[in-house]
């Protein structure tokens, strides 16, 4: 585009080849990628801010409740690990749930996303995971086109309340920085599948088809770890593959297949790859015993300002209801001198107009 | 401290927006005009009213938030932020003064050819980049292109909006307002892609050349027969799995006539382009990146400079019009149909 025209215009002219790497431009991209050593850090600040809060919170607590039987001193808070286990546990809860109910993997992979990212920079003691697990998939369900009434979703997921659901939305998303999109490495796999056969590189589809699955049953497996906080979702899905099958025929086409593809960048997908690799090996599943032990203790150390049943809920409740009732009044008495004002400008022109 | 964890950050982001006039009220949505406290940038405060759901989030408002909050373009309308506030969801956008529908009402504004094309161009680089996300918009239509004191046109309101792309995935039909759905929506299929976005914008292009909807049909079935009216009815040449669309019907046979006798005024690259963006079969139809690279965005005249493009004074009521709207109690792909359906129903009852 030439030279009188607009230069905003051709300045951005998606004719022109150069385009701007489209993932970069996510959210995910943008704000929801970390370091080992970020995540680290931000959940051992989340946790210690916590810990104070919930200790001022129980003084409070008990000054308000006027009860002197129990004290600050003795609760024993959730460390950093264990918050992660409580949270691996309901996170894996939740991946057969939707296999129970047949929700595809998309959604499955989103709510888990949903449940990370919001307890990235929350505690379990102010949100019991046991209920943002059911929001969260809720909400992954409206996000990734699969959507269920909410009386639909109770009964198939045999959720006791609509209400706990529907309730946490709000706070939910907020966690969420109402960033909603999540990239998926089952795409970029179903891509690597195809571009397998293309390539032939397997040249035997019952082999490259078992491989397929089982690098499908590792992505599953990886989000329940830091890894797509780490690495971008197609990253996650050559790792997968590369790691799926240790039979050394199928390791050696693997290889041959990213010398022909991804010459350029091998040395860093084979970090990566590395990388991934160690995160699997020292990956456990949480199982009911160390949750329940996990979960013991949170309810002798969650947020009093969060339970209904406190004191200290129901006292600012009462504070925060006497603010609202306080706006309410102010407007509507400032909505009262205005038009009284309003009223003393048509008298004027009344009187104007008698003259 | 009252508030904790998840709604402190909300509480901080709310803050930093005052909300003053409101310029709109809909059933759904009001809108204020606002300001950014710490930049005096001038914004529109959105908000929509969820209390109302018993479904809890909309899910048009969860797809709007989702797909603008993934899109930094200057030909889409920018979502600056987004909080809550008890039962309200607000959207902070950018303030928009009209929108390309008024632009085209007002006949006291005369527009040069210059112009359609500086317009178009904007158009389909902002569709563009939603279709190189694999995002349909699918409700592309003169009163969602917003314009900008700049000039600058801005693609708003994605609340119809989906990513799109799975082989076999279905889809609901009943999107996009009736006047610019394309030939395969109103054969009901379900499975679809960009060209529909195409189609619309087709409609649009024929809409600034003529100062009038292109083919206005007051039901499905007589918009269809108005396109072929227009077109001439496509043959089994012309489009090979027509006749194997949900609801297929046959249709009289109007021959095909050349574009030029209805646009008297439009110049032959103009009528090109106009004719490859509304190509029947979807499979033909140009991508928004061909349009582009179609000579006539690079022939005389070339585009008018956005700043330069033709204006109203500012109105700020019509702004809420084509904010205010929309968010119904949707919906998947499955029962999402129901809503899409109201939701062009109320929506068209504002272009009557």
């Amino acid at each position: 585009m030439a030279t009188t025209g607009d230069s905003t215009l051709t300045g951005e002219n998606p004719a022109s080849g150069a385009l701007p790497l489209l993932y970069e431009q996510s959210s995910q991209f943008r704000h929801w990628r970390f370091s080992h050593a970020q995540l680290h850090d931000i959940r051992d600040t989340a946790n210690a801010t916590a810990v104070e809060r919930v200790k001022t919170n129980y003084d409070q607590e008990l000054e308000a409740s006027k009860d002197s039987s129990n004290s600050k001193d003795t609760l024993q808070f959730l460390n950093v690990d264990e918050e992660l286990s409580l949270c691996i546990f309901y996170e894996s809860r939740l991946q057969t749930m939707c296999k129970m109910v047949r929700l595809p993997d998309v959604v499955m992979y989103t709510a888990v996303m949903y449940m990370k990212r919001f307890f990235l920079n929350n505690t379990v003691m102010d949100y019991h995971p046991k209920d943002v697990l059911y929001t969260c998939l809720f909400l992954a369900t409206k996000a990734e086109n699969e959507r269920l009434s909410i009386d639909e979703f109770c009964q198939r997921l045999r959720v006791p309340s609509a209400d706990s659901v529907l309730n946490l939305e709000f706070i939910v998303s907020q966690g969420l920085k109402f960033e909603y999109c999540i990239y998926h490495p089952y795409r970029a796999a179903y891509g690597l599948y195809l571009d397998l056969q293309d390539k032939s590189v397997i040249s035997e589809m019952k082999s490259l088809k078992s491989l397929y699955n089982k690098a499908q049953a590792i992505i599953s497996k990886l989000v329940l770890t830091d890894v797509p906080f780490i690495y971008q979702p197609s990253q996650i899905a050559l790792a997968a593959f590369m790691v799926a099958d240790s039979e050394p025929t199928i390791e050696e086409s693997i290889n041959r297949y990213i010398d022909l593809r991804f010459a350029d960048q091998k040395t860093m997908l084979i970090t990566i790859k590395d990388d991934i690799a160690g995160v699997l090996s020292k990956f456990k599943l949480v199982t009911t015993d160390e949750a329940k032990t996990i979960d013991r203790r949170l309810r002798s150390c969650a947020n009093p300002a969060k339970n209904p049943d406190s004191s200290i809920y129901k006292k600012r409740q009462a504070e925060r209801e006497k603010a609202d009732e306080e706006k309410r009044v102010k407007k509507l008495k400032e909505r009262e001198l205005s038009r009284e004002s309003l009223n003393d400008v048509v008298v004027a022109v009344d009187n104007e107009s008698d003259d | 401290m009252a508030t904790e964890g998840a709604d402190e950050s909300n509480l901080h982001t709310e803050k930093k927006y005052q909300k003053d006039a409101k310029i709109g009220e809909g059933t759904y949505a009001v809108v204020y005009q606002g300001t950014q406290i710490a930049t005096g940038r001038k914004v529109a405060i959105k908000k929509i009213k969820i209390g109302q759901f018993k479904d809890g989030l909309d899910l048009t408002a969860i797809r709007e938030v989702k797909f603008l909050q993934e899109f930094k373009h200057t030909n889409i309308v920018e979502l600056v932020d987004v909080f809550s506030h008890k039962t309200n969801l607000n959207l902070v956008l950018e303030y928009l003064d009209s929108d390309l529908e008024q632009i085209i009402k007002d006949k006291s504004i005369l527009f040069m050819p210059a112009d359609i094309k500086s317009w178009m161009m904007m158009m389909l680089r902002g569709l563009d980049h939603c279709h190189q996300s694999w995002v349909l918009h699918r409700d592309m239509k003169p009163n969602n292109l917003l314009l900008a004191r700049n000039g600058q046109l801005k693609i708003a309101d994605f609340g119809l909006a989906r990513d799109w792309g799975d082989p076999g995935k279905q889809m609901t039909s009943q999107v996009v307002t009736r006047w610019y759905r394309a030939p395969e929506l109103l054969f009901g299929a379900k499975e679809y892609s960009y060209a529909v976005d195409v189609w619309a914008v087709g409609c649009i292009f024929a809409e600034l050349m003529l100062r009038t909807p292109y083919v206005a049909g007051d039901s499905d079935m007589d918009q269809l027969t108005k396109i072929f009216h227009a077109l001439g009815t496509p043959s089994e040449a012309d489009w090979p799995n027509m006749t194997t669309l949900p609801d297929y019907v046959p249709f009289r046979t109007y021959p095909k006539v050349p574009l030029g006798q209805y646009f008297t005024a439009a110049g032959s690259d103009a009528l090109d382009l106009l004719e490859k963006m509304l190509v029947f079969d979807p499979a033909k139809r140009w991508t928004c990146r061909e349009c582009l690279n179609h000579s006539y965005f690079s022939n005389a005249p070339l585009p008018t400079k956005p700043e330069k493009l033709p204006q109203r004074a500012p109105e700020p009521e019509k702004v809420a019009d084509t904010l205010k709207r929309k968010a119904g109690s949707l919906s998947t792909d499955n029962d999402e149909k129901l809503v899409a359906r109201n939701k062009i129903a109320r929506k068209l009852t504002f272009e009557d």
